[in-house]
């Protein structure tokens, strides 16, 4: 029968990813002047674990690395070097490399080969190269230990049968091939041999067997208590296993499954867990959690989804039924659009995920840049473990990145500067999540220099984007997040890399997000994200144009009115304007944009909503507003696909489809199609 | 049927140990490391026990003389699996109590072979 381990690769790629996440954390928080031994014990376990694992999937790639490593830290752990700064950055980079290695396995990611082998140089040369031993192979190249010293591992004690003098003769001269071989004949019966060898008792009993029947021969290795008679092993002996006794004494208890009174033996030394496990053998030890994959878990949110529009619709159908005929029809509905309502709430909880699978990122990055730019920074993160929906943390690692760094590069001032300035040598970098209504807040906050008003306003007047006097402090601050606008004035290789904050916002919007940004010159800046919980979910505002169902995202909408027939200014008689809050906001009619005969096609009749994306501000012509809800988004691009103005679907209540509307998207349309 | 203990800090390999034991027809129980692997001795007892040597907790020598302290585990077979297999590991494990060792990376097949062994299984 034969297993194919393939399968478990992709647990050992998760597993080893989870090892390496560990490995980059245990780095960064061990104490170099006094590391903790069991720090160090559980890094070089990290090693032994993926070596391990690496050699039995079959991924030598890993195995480099990894049998390096683990000689370099069983020395450190063993007391016989010490461990310094340069190990810590040793580690760090072939962390770095083993991460790339194991994508390259993974996902098929580029492996840049070089930097293996150089990192692999480095470990050797701070490794005394004296005590590495080659490293293991994979499976197949994997033959038993071979020794070559001139001191025999082991000591045999042979008793043969009585033979010829001649059979004996030709066995003395055939054994000692094998080693060093004494004789000593006792009287009349068997003759006796001491055999010092490297061999096992098979070659032994091999030779044994060209002149008489192994199975009279008894053989007890000396040092180690009888052997197995070479019957009981099997067939491929490489010293790839063995065994210290005869399986003949092992007693296997074949009888039912035992169980043992509750109180541990007198001299069992095991910890007592607080957790109260269920039957052993029945469920795998990881009892409190199991792994399940996010496509189930995504299958699981939108049955679930259905099913709560399943019973908005059977609601629906129950509008103005009698209530007392039919009292339990009706209470089993309420009953069931609770349940599902929870079971929801139940099942969008399995994808958060914490954000410190974001933070945790970081202190590695902000000490390379901080060393690299000299300053000294103390990055703190609170609410680690505030928690978000798995498509978010993916989606704001990039925006957050941009936001450490800029703190770093351009809000944190070098050592020198602080000192001048009275301030602690030491800059503070605090990361920090906390729940605020539907959202989470990210704040990335500094104790640095603070934005400069005059820099960022002439920088903006020289790169045209439009100011004017008596702006204020927010105000200013939002110019940052132009297109095109950067203060940095030597483009360094931390921040300069042609991503702005513009990008950052967009991202960040995009998620259904807003930023903003506070900041007191000398004091500090604070950078703050709102993120919705989840993305599956939104509140939605229900509009109708004819027959047509839209929902407009809710955290784009300002307001919505009736326009006086006196605040619509027409433009050349195609396009108009309304004067809304001193000032004029183009009107989009989305009859036109999704091509649909309304019942109204004057603004003054319609009504009039005021979305606002990226500072750019446009009221929709709709016909009516049907409502505000909790909506279940829906992807089109992946069943259908991209649609202009449309970022997905839902199904209502009644059991129809409602296109979303893209806000982002159409308002950047209709503005490229009004200024060329 | 015979019940296994198998003792791995590592999900993948134990997760292989466990698909190829239940292969051959045994049932298996896992444990995470030496402490838990103890409380899982305590709770039932095994026929067989698999243990790693280098795991958190409690490594494997001490888990094999813990077990061999407990008279349900005098005479259990217990095999180690590890990485190391010189003779300093040897007669550690001999010390400790073990029946024998599988050295890793070892296949499938070749952990049931010896397995059945101890076992008296053919």
């Amino acid at each position: 029968m034969a297993i194919d381990i393939s399968q478990f690769s992709e647990m050992f790629f998760e597993e080893t990813e989870e090892l390496l996440a560990d490995l980059e954390r245990l780095l960064l928080t061990v104490d170099i002047d006094a590391p903790d031994i069991e720090d160090i014990n559980a890094i070089f376990r990290i090693a032994h674990s993926i070596k391990g694992g690496a050699a039995t999937f079959g991924f030598s790639d890993l195995i480099e690395i990894t049998h390096v490593l683990e000689s370099m830290l069983d020395k450190i752990r063993h007391g016989e070097d010490e461990f310094t700064a340069d190990h810590q950055e040793v580690l760090l980079q072939s962390r770095d490399v083993l991460k790339m290695q194991l994508d390259g396995l993974r996902y098929n990611t580029p492996v840049d080969i070089d930097r293996a082998v150089d990192i692999k140089i480095v470990l050797m040369t701070m490794t005394d190269k004296q005590s590495l031993q080659p490293a293991p192979q994979v499976l197949e190249a994997d033959i038993g230990p071979v020794s070559s010293a001139t001191n025999y591992a082991k000591k045999f004690h042979i008793e043969l049968p009585v033979v010829s003098a001649k059979d004996l003769e030709s066995l003395i001269e055939e054994l000692s091939l094998l080693g060093d071989l004494t004789h000593t004949q006792e009287e009349g019966k068997c003759a006796i041999l001491d055999l010092d060898t490297d061999e096992g008792v098979d070659d032994i009993l091999a030779l044994c067997s060209f002149v008489l029947d192994p199975n009279l021969v008894k053989v007890v290795e000396k040092n180690a208590g009888p052997l197995i008679k070479a019957a009981a092993l099997l067939d491929d002996d490489d010293g790839s296993f063995g065994f210290f006794d005869l399986p003949d004494e092992i007693v296997v208890a074949h009888k039912p499954v035992a169980v043992i009174k509750p109180e541990p033996a007198p001299n069992s030394v095991a910890p007592k867990k607080e957790t109260p496990k269920v039957d052993a053998a029945a469920v795998n030890t990881d009892a409190t959690s199991i792994r399940v994959s996010v496509e189930k878990v995504d299958q699981l949110i939108n049955l679930v989804g259905e099913l709560v529009i399943t019973h908005a619709m059977i609601l629906k159908r129950t509008e103005g039924m009698d209530d007392v005929l039919f009292e339990t029809l009706l209470n089993g509905i309420t009953q069931l659009g609770q349940n599902s309502r929870d079971l929801q709430e139940t099942a969008m909880s399995m994808r958060m995920m914490p954000i410190d699978v974001v933070f945790s990122r970081f202190p590695r990055m902000v000490r390379e840049l901080a060393t690299k730019l000299g300053k000294q920074i103390n990055l703190v993160t609170q609410g680690n473990n505030i928690e978000l929906d798995k498509g978010l943390i993916e989606r704001i690692i990039d925006p957050l990145t941009h936001l450490v760094r800029n703190s770093i590069d351009h809000g944190i001032e070098t050592t020198d500067i602080r000192l001048q300035k009275g301030k602690s040598e030491l800059g503070r970098l605090t990361l920090s999540a906390t729940h605020q209504g539907g959202h989470v807040l990210i704040e990335v906050s500094d104790d640095g220099a603070g934005l400069n008003r005059e820099r960022i306003l002439q920088k903006a007047q020289s790169e045209g984007i439009h100011i004017r006097d008596g702006m204020s402090d927010d105000e200013v601050w939002q110019l940052i997040f132009a297109p095109g606008f950067s203060t940095a004035e030597t483009v360094t290789d931390l921040s300069g890399r042609g991503v702005g904050m513009d990008v950052v916002k967009r991202n960040i919007n995009s998620l259904g997000g807003v930023v903003n940004i506070k900041s007191v010159v000398g004091v500090g800046t604070v950078t703050s994200v709102s993120l919705p919980l989840t993305l599956a979910i939104m509140d939605g505002m229900s509009i109708k144009i004819g027959d047509e169902t839209y929902i407009l995202p809710l955290n784009y909408v300002l307001e919505s009115f009736q326009p006086l027939d006196a605040n619509l200014k027409e433009i050349n008689g195609t396009s108009s304007l309304i004067f809304v809050r001193d000032r004029y906001l183009p009107i989009i009619p989305l009859f036109e944009v999704f091509d649909i005969e309304p019942r109204h096609k004057h603004p003054t009749s319609g009504i009039l909503v005021v979305i606002a994306s990226d500072d750019k501000r446009a009221a929709l012509l709709v016909d009516e507003l049907v409502g505000q809800q909790q909506i279940v988004v829906k992807n089109i691009e992946s069943n259908f696909r991209k649609i202009n103005n449309i970022s997905g679907a839902t199904i209502m209540g009644d059991g129809s489809v409602s296109l979303i509307i893209d806000v982002s998207d159409l308002l950047n349309s209709h503005y490229t199609r009004i200024s060329p | 049927m015979i019940t296994i203990l198998a003792v791995d800090d590592s999900r993948s390999l134990r997760q292989m140990v466990v698909f190829s034991l239940k292969s051959a027809g045994y049932l298996v129980v896992e444990a995470e490391d030496g402490v838990d692997g103890l409380e899982q001795a305590q709770k039932q007892v095994f026929d067989v026990v698999l243990t790693d040597q280098n795991m958190p907790r409690m490594d494997g020598l001490t888990l094999i003389e813990n077990l061999r302290s407990l008279p349900e585990y005098q005479k259990t077979p217990i095999l180690m699996l590890t990485t190391e297999a010189g003779d300093e590991m040897k007669a550690k494990g001999r010390a400790a109590g073990a029946t024998g060792w599988l050295v890793k990376p070892f296949d499938p097949e070749r952990l049931i072979a010896v397995v059945n062994k101890v076992a008296n299984k053919s």
